[in-house]
């Protein structure tokens, strides 16, 4: 692949991303106010409101653009760019069909793991330039918070490799031909429980949202900020949501195989699923308080990820020779 | 140009400056930003220079973990103490002569050195950055080695637990 040939593949896959997460918030409104007996957006585009997302962006656009006066403004202006970005590279490492991804090489799941553990540093310089209380606990809250749930995210996400033996995404979906992960006994279910629960505190999505708890921090580390610059956090927030939904997909439910045909279209089911699973859980959950959040990570979920890669490389220490 | 000589030079000086900013900081919270960038700016370097596996745990190890552990320190004691840890560039000439002796110092035994000469020449050794590779050689040859080394940083982390609680003894007394 040329320089320049994978410039502009890089250039369609970013703005493909952006397409599909701008009309995730849409569904993720509509479905939202069907789970609560609303209609969701429906005056802006008629019918079903499919407008509703162009409108936010405009809105947003234009709105005043503000920076604290007794704040870094330096560090504040970089921080949303910083999670952006961030949050975007993730995408580079991972296969939509079984054949096609941006940057082929064999440490895909390594990398995607790597640049996810850049975020939290985006979040911690948001909460302190912006000299405000509110955001500063939020940041310290979310800090603690994703630290901590980044040891079973990890060592979830490598109980496939260590079934496979391999970090390559492409080796991964190949090897689950025989048989998706998520029907390997014990081990994968484990790993799709603990995977799903750490990446949903990981996202700060809704039981385990303290960081932004609105009732008591107004709205986290993102209070201080306006127009585009809030649009940079959202627009994170749910690319970390999309990435953690292909990531399942990918890893634990088979990616492009699936019955009657093969291909992209199923990765593209098989990740929407899960999105609707995220969703159905924001609004049956309530939020936890921050000492269950702590005993959740460290007295469940990190001795069971434990437990769980343990007996995957049992497994596969008697299965490869 | 070719790109093949226009990345190192955009690498380059993309890490100079964040390295530059980083020293020249007058506040401790964005030296450590600007050395998070630095970081990153390497793992590019390595990955540029077809060290995949090392530019991953540069990133992930360093920009992620290291980083974090950083801020948090300032945060937290600048919490405790109440006032904002300004950075004054104190002996600012005696600094920059060993800073620059070093300098010229690895310049200079990277020239002279033929070993490393010869280095350099080989840019991709066969195996090289393979994570197969990299585990055979830490799983199997230099096994001992590598688990003396985690119980080496195991009585590290005991030991700071046992510093920090006994801190905490003198002061409740």
């Amino acid at each position: 692949m040329s320089f320049l040939e994978g410039f502009v593949q890089g250039i369609v896959l970013l703005g493909s991303v952006l397409g599909v997460v701008a009309y995730l918030t849409w569904f993720e409104r509509k479905f939202s106010g069907r789970l609560q007996s609303r209609i969701g957006p429906y005056w802006v585009g008629r019918p079903h409101g499919w407008l509703q997302p162009i409108a936010d962006g405009l809105k947003l656009l234009a709105k005043e653009d503000l920076t604290p006066l007794k704040g870094d403004g330096l560090l504040f202006n970089l921080a949303p760019v910083w999670v952006v970005v961030i949050s975007f590279l993730g995408f580079a490492f991972l296969p939509f069909t079984s054949n096609w991804v941006l940057v082929n090489i064999d440490l895909g799941l390594l990398y995607f793991s790597a640049f996810g553990s850049l975020i939290v540093v985006g979040v911690f310089v948001a909460g302190w330039s912006s000299n405000n209380k509110y955001a500063l606990i939020s940041a310290l809250r979310t800090a603690a918070q994703m630290v901590a749930y980044e040891i079973p995210l990890v060592l979830s996400l490598l109980v496939p490799a260590v079934l496979v033996g391999s970090l390559d995404f492409k080796d991964i979906v190949e090897a689950q031909r025989e048989g998706w992960f998520v029907f390997f006994p014990f081990v994968g279910q484990v790993s799709i429980l603990v995977f799903l629960l750490s990446a949903l505190a990981e996202g700060n999505r809704i039981p385990f949202d303290l960081p932004e708890a609105e009732s008591e921090l107004v709205a986290g580390f993102s209070v201080e900020y306006s127009g585009m610059k809030f649009a940079y956090f959202y627009l994170g927030e749910y690319v970390h949501l999309l990435a953690v939904s292909l990531l399942t997909s990918i890893l634990f439910l088979g990616g492009p195989d699936g019955p009657l045909f093969q291909g992209g279209i199923w990765v593209a089911i098989k990740t929407l699923a899960v999105f609707v699973g995220i969703l159905w859980i924001r609004w049956s959950f309530l939020r936890l308080r921050i000492d269950q959040m702590m005993l959740l990570n460290w007295k469940f979920l990190t001795p069971l990820g434990l437990l769980n890669l343990l007996i995957a490389g049992l497994w596969a220490s008697l299965n490869y020779t | 140009m070719s790109w093949e000589l226009l990345i190192p030079i955009v690498l380059g000086i993309g890490l100079v400056s964040f390295s530059l900013l980083v020293v020249l900081s007058r506040h401790l919270f964005r030296s450590a930003v600007f050395l998070a960038l630095t970081l990153v700016f390497t793992a590019f370097f390595y990955i540029f220079l077809g060290a995949e596996l090392l530019a991953g745990i540069q990133i992930l190890l360093y920009a992620g973990g290291v980083i974090t552990l950083i801020i948090f320190v300032i945060l937290l004691t600048e919490r405790v103490k109440m006032e904002r840890l300004e950075e004054t560039h104190r002996s600012v000439i005696p600094a920059l002569l060993a800073s620059s002796s070093v300098f010229f110092a690895l310049i200079y035994f990277t020239w002279s050195s033929p070993r490393i000469r010869s280095l350099a020449v080989s840019f991709h050794p066969p195996g090289f950055g393979v994570s197969q590779e990299l585990a055979e050689s830490i799983f199997r040859k230099w096994l001992l080695p590598f688990e003396v080394l985690s119980l080496l940083l195991l009585a590290a982390i005991v030991g700071a637990l046992v510093l920090a609680r006994r801190d905490e003894e003198v002061s409740n007394s």
